[in-house]
């Protein structure tokens, strides 16, 4: 059987049995799922004291220096909100591409992306020094006056970011209405039932309600699609619009887009994989699933090799002393060349092993591949931030750069705290859609879709 | 629009447990003349919302407008603020830059659409009222699950309790059921969660005082004290309190005086305070070609472009005018402080290093502006025959040769010393 052929759905189970098995895990919790709360919990409590002793000494206790103004901070948050964006990529783009794979995985992806955001959200905050005064990056009229600079890439960031995190938690939700209604017409005993009631708000799946849900959903893709390549876009203005050596390149946005989507997929492919096992869902999210996400990681993984070339070659071509430096001599031989050559193998040889088939369609393969790519992208994050910023034009503000505990504390935390909201949402939402899932059999005995 | 959720709307109701049976009943109502059918399906049924007449939703309209609205203010805003409330003029160019707006103008748009469209849904299609009577036939909630409703509004014309009723049995459902008798929820049930959300704002009334405060102004006028203003509180009239005594700067070295601030009993070190060797000198000349030269010029005579660009307060030569007879005490105080517009270096040099470099000043200015006669006599006869053979090649008629040219001649013949 070739993978092609390879069902998006195995066998076909009636309506209440694809409802029961999905909402199974809401009912009944496991010893498992508990000791990886609770160690999540001690992660968020690192994240906690990370936190409090950034906020009351300031963010002198990061590694941070001049020149090294942005370091994890700025590394941390690329790459996060760069692992979000495969959510929406699967939920928009390819709903809109009418891939009918998606929708086993669309929910989880999306959940993914929102918690992806909001970690990637503390670090800018973190950053800012005096956190409680960040809304002064918002426009309001001030006592004092004072507006923000819309000709910097910074309040672009804001307004990027705070979009994405509501209009992607705004689009999921859209999408959950009706499970949440049918977990509250499941539920075991009435405060279950109160509480999914609530959340469902009213949904009683009348045709329009369907016939508009369908249209809100459409459009809400719609919007969704060009704003997740705007957001990495203007991520990599931050970078791409100042003059430091390694960062004034116009390939930036497309480049920033396609990592992000590369090492987005490698996340989903992380939490899939054990998922679709320990929940028993491998008939809703089968062999084709996996094949096709690695295919996506080939696609994008290739264009990254494209990317590192092109942007090796034009700091030659530039013929200019401080690109030259930076990609030719300061990257490659530097005292972070380590990190350098770690990207090149993670990032863009690495995924060419998904040319061979059997690496695709095996689980444990790719889920080593996608730890791989992920590790490669964060090293990518801090080759481009670290090494442009330690060595700029004037030898007189040169300075290395090495992370505190505290900012390796907050990548820790913030790990913890997605994974932490992540196992509540396994065992709160249901995390395939049950109602695609219904009318994709539906379609499939009648025979629209393949 | 209408839903049969409504109460007064509520007809009969006939339950399948298939959608292809539904599709079959809800087409044969239509043909007996029904217009007012509805349908609670647990996904969408292909082909059910045409069989049933379901209208076009209004909803892209409202996207588009919120797209647009939200676009056009963010767009104003961003021009009123930086081109009109408050420019920052940054290197002559242009406030009101239209390429820079575009990144907020297009998010924003998004934004208002984006949060429109989700409103849009639930205000249309009435969502967050979560009871209504439909719910309370038994059976319903499976709606959501695996049965399929069929639902005529008791307002269609065609309608007639019996009739509609056979009718509807004849399209072979599970059942038919009529609306349940259970009367809707009055708003006086509602009261009392409302009361007690508003509560908590009882604490924003000043209750306090014998009449309220409306200043809106309490947030800028704060009583307090400046820096160096005067205080009535402390015996010494200052409102500023001395650290207690021996306080010692956090993060500051300890060590002689002479050694880590470049001064003793108020005064500057005159001698370069480390023993000057060849090493100390190489050193020296290694850290400030590095650190001092981009403004002050490798000679120090700061004939640099950076030194040319600080038009506000340009850096001063270090070998020539009033810098040149500052003891090294207090080029070492600087380059550990920073001074006027220079950044403190004490953290990226070393004491050594910032001795090493005070030692290399020293010796740059030797270049130049040393009287003959002050030189010890051995050297004295040597550079006196030096400059007189100089003199008379310069007699010879030749092109005036640039300032900066000279100025490295003289560098290169040092190097070669």
């Amino acid at each position: 059987m070739s993978v092609a052929e390879a069902p998006v759905l195995h066998g076909r189970p009636g309506d209440l049995e694809v409802t029961d098995q999905v909402l199974a895990p809401l009912w009944a919790g496991s010893r498992a799922w508990a000791a990886l709360l609770g160690l999540s919990a001690a992660g968020v409590g690192l994240l906690v004291v990370a936190i409090t002793y950034t906020v009351v000494t300031g963010i002198g206790v990061w590694g941070n220096n001049i020149p090294v103004g942005w370091a994890y901070g700025i590394i941390n948050f690329v790459w996060w909100i760069g692992l979000g964006h495969a959510g929406t990529f699967i939920s928009a783009v390819l709903l809109l591409l009418e891939q009918s794979w998606r929708n086993s995985i669309n929910r989880l992806a999306e959940a993914m992306t929102l918690f992806a955001v909001v970690n990637a959200g503390l670090y800018p905050l973190l950053h800012l020094g005096r956190p409680w005064f960040f809304y002064w990056l918002i426009p309001y009229p001030s006592t004092m006056e004072l507006w923000p600079q819309f000709k910097s890439a910074l309040p672009w960031d804001i307004a990027a970011i705070s979009t994405y995190g509501l209009v992607s938690f705004l689009f999921w939700y859209l999408g959950l209405l009706p499970d949440l209604a049918a977990a509250r017409d499941r539920a075991p005993d009435l405060r279950r039932a109160r509480f999914y009631g609530v959340c469902a708000l009213g949904w009683r799946g009348s045709s329009r309600d369907w016939s508009r849900l369908r249209v809100g959903y459409g459009l809400l893709a719609g919007l969704a699609t060009p704003l997740v390549i705007s957001v990495h876009s203007v991520v990599s203005f931050d970078f791409a619009i100042t003059q430091v050596p390694g960062w004034h390149s116009t390939i930036f946005p497309p480049y920033f887009v396609v990592g992000a989507i590369f090492s987005g997929f490698a996340l989903v492919l992380i939490l899939v994989i054990p998922i679709r096992r320990v929940y028993r869902i491998e008939n809703l999210i089968t062999e084709r699933h996996l094949d096709a996400m690695g295919k996506v990681l080939l696609v994008t993984g290739s264009i990254m090799l494209y990317a590192y070339v092109v942007e090796t070659f034009v700091a030659w071509y530039s013929g200019n002393l401080y690109e030259r430096f930076i990609f030719l001599v300061r990257r490659p031989f530097g005292p972070y060349a380590s990190a350098y050559w770690a990207m090149w193998i993670l990032n863009a040889f690495a995924p060419q092993l998904l040319w061979i088939r059997s690496v695709r369609r095996r689980p444990l393969p790719l889920f080593l591949l996608s730890v791989a790519i992920l590790v490669g992208m964060w090293l990518e994050r801090f080759v481009l931030i670290v090494t442009s910023l330690d060595r700029d034009f004037l030898p007189s503000s040169w300075d290395l750069y090495a992370p505190t505990w505290v900012d390796w504390s907050l990548l820790a935390g913030t790990l913890g705290l997605f994974s932490f909201l992540f196992l509540l949402f396994l065992r709160l939402v249901p995390i395939v859609p049950i109602y695609e899932i219904k009318r994709l059999r539906h379609e499939l005995e009648l025979g629209h879709a393949g | 629009m209408e839903t049969t959720a409504d109460p007064r709307r509520l007809g009969l109701l006939a339950e399948y447990d298939n959608p292809a049976d539904l599709v079959r009943g809800a087409a044969s109502m239509r043909e007996r003349g029904y217009r007012r059918l509805d349908a609670f399906t647990p996904y969408e049924v292909p082909g059910l919302a045409e069989t049933l007449g379901v209208a076009r939703t209004r909803l892209p309209l409202v996207t588009l407008v919120a797209a647009a609205v939200g676009g056009t203010l963010a767009y104003l805003i961003q021009w009123w603020t930086n081109a009109v409330a408050y420019p920052i003029p940054v290197g002559g160019r242009p406030l009101h830059a239209a390429p820079a707006f575009v990144p907020i103008t297009f998010e924003t748009a998004i934004l208002f659409a984006g949060v429109a469209t989700f409103l849009g849904v639930l205000v249309l299609s009435r969502l967050t009222r979560l009871w209504a009577p439909i719910d309370e036939i038994d059976g319903f909630e499976r709606a959501s699950v695996d049965r399929y409703w069929l639902a005529v509004d008791r307002r269609d014309p065609s309608f007639d309790p019996e009739r509609t009723a056979r009718e509807l049995e004849d399209t072979g459902p599970l059942r038919v059921v009529g609306p349940p008798s259970r009367p809707s929820l009055g708003i006086v049930r509602c009261l009392p969660p409302l009361i007690l959300v508003m509560l908590p704002f009882l604490a924003g009334c000043d209750v306090a005082g014998p009449e309220p405060n409306f200043s809106l102004e309490r947030m800028i006028h704060q009583p307090r004290y400046d820096a160096w203003e005067a205080s009535a509180v402390f015996a010494d009239g200052k409102a500023m309190r001395d650290p207690p005594a021996g306080s010692v700067h956090a993060g500051s070295v300890l060590g002689p005086p002479a050694l880590v601030e470049g001064r003793t009993d108020g005064r500057w070190v005159e001698q370069v305070v480390p023993e000057v060797d060849a090493a100390l000198l190489r050193r020296g000349r290694d850290r400030f070609e590095i650190y001092c030269a981009p403004c002050h010029g490798i000679d120090g005579e700061a004939a640099t472009s950076v030194a040319q660009s600080m038009s506000l307060r340009t850096p001063p030569p270090l070998v020539d005018g009033d810098a040149r007879t500052l003891p090294p005490g207090r080029v070492f105080h600087v380059a550990t402080y920073g001074y006027g517009l220079m950044p403190a270096y004490g953290h990226q040099l070393s004491i050594g290093d910032r001795w090493a470099v005070a030692a290399w000043v020293e010796v740059l200015r030797l270049r130049f502006g040393v009287p003959l006669e002050s030189l010890p006599p051995a050297l004295y006869e040597r550079a006196r025959r030096e400059l007189e053979a100089r003199d008379e090649e310069e007699d010879r008629p030749a092109l005036p040769e640039p300032a900066v040219g000279r100025q490295r001649q003289g560098l290169e013949r040092e190097v070669e010393r």
